[in-house]
């Protein structure tokens, strides 16, 4: 008998399913980075302590296992990595998987805030571009969508600090709060929502440009669609159409944008997170890779790869509820 | 048969004619091919217009723009000259830009091939590979191999090439994938033409417009990943660089911020003339394409 299972589920499951692969290979490379990383744990570890004599380090190598043939210590490795544990860092004498948690959130809020900014606003202006094809305002929009698309985030950020900062003092330059101010309450949110908000214009400036462009694309072509004729034949207005009948196909491809794109965002935070010190995940990578902390960087790249994974995830339900064409079985 | 003569009568205009033709209809796109070529111009001519070495001292430090003609768009605070920065921050930019992008499509272009020309389990295995180097993200991947290989500009490059193969690999692959069921490709595998032959003599030639085009996003992308990498400091010391400008200049953003503005203008212009050069191209190809 066949189990009254929704279909949703079915298409989540499979989907889950899917990205098994990916994850077995991405911990396989994070393996073959360490592996290819000048020194092991051993390494740093004596390096740690200050020397050591080559019998103590024979045992260490023992007692670590790296004295196993390679796929056992893969095996091992990917066991440790399926727990989340990423290992020791011999800079933050913590475990990795800490040091990676007390970063998590502001990352995640960080990258929330700009998506959601880059997302709205670009959906926003684009419609209006394509709306008003070849308009003064569609020029004006879509050459501000080339010029943030062509601006590297580092150099937004550092004009950003330059006027709001320096010359108008308007905004704090750095941290993501006020440190020795303790704000409880709303005081908190606030003196957070400040310091985040250049991070976020930074960061979002550009995916805000694609999202514009793929939006007035989009809209340009579903706007000559039979249907959309019908609907106006049939008296609909200019914004009813808009949000009622064009919108929800037209966002189709920025929806599939934005899942696709989510990695590159995840990456651009650390140039970000390091111009405006953000104690975030990319942050931690940067000063990972000048301190030679490979361990706390597998594990960053692990725990994003995770991260990217289930986003997609969530861009591929939201898909599948917008678009009711889509197979969910 | 008397009209088939007039109809072939009209000899066709050369084919870069008919390409140009199209091409300057764009008016955006002519104005990116110009900044493109003053960009290029700036590459070769370095040395040559600007003769001082952009890491040595060539005046007293942060001279302003326009004050001292030796040094016409000032000096950073180690008195190094910034327009000499910036001629062969261009240099570096494009040839780590260039082979950067060359490297992307040589294995995009393997891996898409061989995983739509083939399909079935060489196709799941290479995707699965394509879609692991997708989610990681790209700008952590790249600092997880420069902290590996080191800093040299060779290895810089070729991590550049590493991070960015996955979106022509995916292109090349819808590309074959539609192509080789078509009557060329039988045609030539009856004849028994090798599966190689195949892909790359048959099949490649006509995949690789919309390659071509999207070579300058990717020649973008390139250039702004070098630059931040060499904002953060973690790029080849041994060259001048854009982003290595800037991000000296954050020291002195306070008094002298045309340190990060000057380079910051070059690599604005610089990523959009490939932008824009990149959609006259794509208009200039396929005509036919919803015509404005």
């Amino acid at each position: 008998m066949k189990l009254p299972i929704p279909p949703i589920l079915i298409y989540a499951l499979r989907r889950l399913l899917q990205a098994v692969p990916v994850i077995i290979l991405i911990m396989v490379g994070t393996f073959l980075l360490l592996k290819l990383a000048p020194g092991d744990t051993v390494d740093a570890l004596v390096g740690d302590m200050g020397g050591a004599d080559a019998a103590f380090i024979e045992r260490l190598r023992v007692e670590y296992g790296l004295d196993q043939p390679v796929w056992v210590q893969l095996w091992r490795y990917m066991a440790k990595l399926a727990t989340f544990d990423f290992g020791w860092s011999f800079v933050y004498e913590q475990p990795v998987s800490t040091v990676l948690m007390d970063r998590l959130g502001t990352t995640l809020l960080l990258m929330a805030t700009s998506l959601s900014i880059a997302f709205t606003v670009g959906i926003a202006l684009g419609a209006i571009a394509a709306r008003r094809v070849y308009s003064a305002t569609d020029n004006l929009i879509s050459t501000l969508g080339l010029v943030f698309y062509a601006t590297p985030s580092f150099f937004l950020s550092l004009m950003m600090i330059y006027l709001f900062s320096v010359k108008l003092g308007w905004l704090p330059v750095g941290g993501i709060q006020t440190i020795a101010a303790f704000y409880k309450g709303w005081d908190h949110v606030v003196d957070v929502a400040l310091h985040l908000i250049m991070p976020t214009a930074a960061l979002s400036l550009i995916y805000l440009s694609f999202y514009l462009r793929l939006m007035r694309a989009s809209v340009l072509e579903v706007g000559d669609l039979d249907y959309v004729r019908t609907a106006r034949a049939k008296g609909a207005g200019e914004m009813r159409l808009m949000i009622h009948h064009i919108m929800r196909n037209a966002l189709l491809p920025v929806v599939t944008l934005l899942g696709l794109q989510f990695s590159t965002v995840l990456g651009g935070s650390v140039v970000v997170e390091t111009i405006f010190t953000l104690p975030g995940l990319g942050q931690l990578a940067y000063q990972s890779v000048v301190q030679r902390d490979m361990n706390t960087l597998m594990g960053i790249i692990f725990l994003c790869s995770i991260i990217v994974v289930v986003v997609n995830f969530l861009t591929d339900l939201l898909y599948a509820r917008l678009d009711s064409r889509i197979e969910l079985a | 048969m008397t009209n088939l003569d007039a109809e072939l009568s009209p000899p066709e205009p050369p084919r870069l004619l008919v390409f140009w033709h199209r091409y300057k209809r764009n008016r955006a796109a002519l104005f990116g091919l110009a900044i493109f070529a003053i960009v290029v111009l700036m590459a070769l001519t370095a040395g040559i217009v600007d003769p001082g070495d952009p890491l040595r001292r060539a005046g007293a430090p942060l001279t302003p723009p326009f004050v001292d003609m030796a040094t016409p768009l000032g000096t950073d605070q180690l008195g190094r000259d910034v327009m000499s920065g910036i001629f062969y921050g261009a240099r570096i930019s494009l040839l780590i830009g260039v082979v950067a992008t060359l490297v992307a499509i040589a294995i995009g272009v393997v891996i898409g091939a061989l995983s739509g020309y083939f399909g079935g389990w060489v196709d799941d295995v290479l995707m699965r590979i394509t879609e692991a180097f997708q989610t990681i993200p790209n700008f952590v991947l790249l600092l997880t191999l420069v902290a590996i290989l080191g800093s040299k500009i060779e290895w810089i490059t070729l991590a550049i090439g590493i991070v960015s193969w996955t979106a022509p690999a995916r292109m090349v692959r819808a590309e074959f994938m539609s192509l080789r069921s078509r009557e060329f490709v039988d045609a030539a595998r009856n004849l028994g033409v090798s599966n190689t032959s195949i892909i790359f003599r048959e099949i490649l030639p006509n995949a690789l417009p919309p390659i071509v085009v999207y070579a300058s996003v990717i020649m973008a992308l390139s250039i702004l990943l070098e630059s931040a990498l060499a904002f953060l400091a973690l790029g080849d010391p041994n060259y001048a660089s854009w982003g290595n400008m800037i991000g000296q200049g954050r020291a002195v953003l306070r008094s002298a911020p045309y340190c990060a503005v000057i380079p910051g203008i070059a690599i604005v212009l610089t990523v959009l003339s490939f932008s824009l050069l990149g959609e006259g191209l794509n208009d200039a190809l396929n005509p036919r394409q919803k015509k404005q």
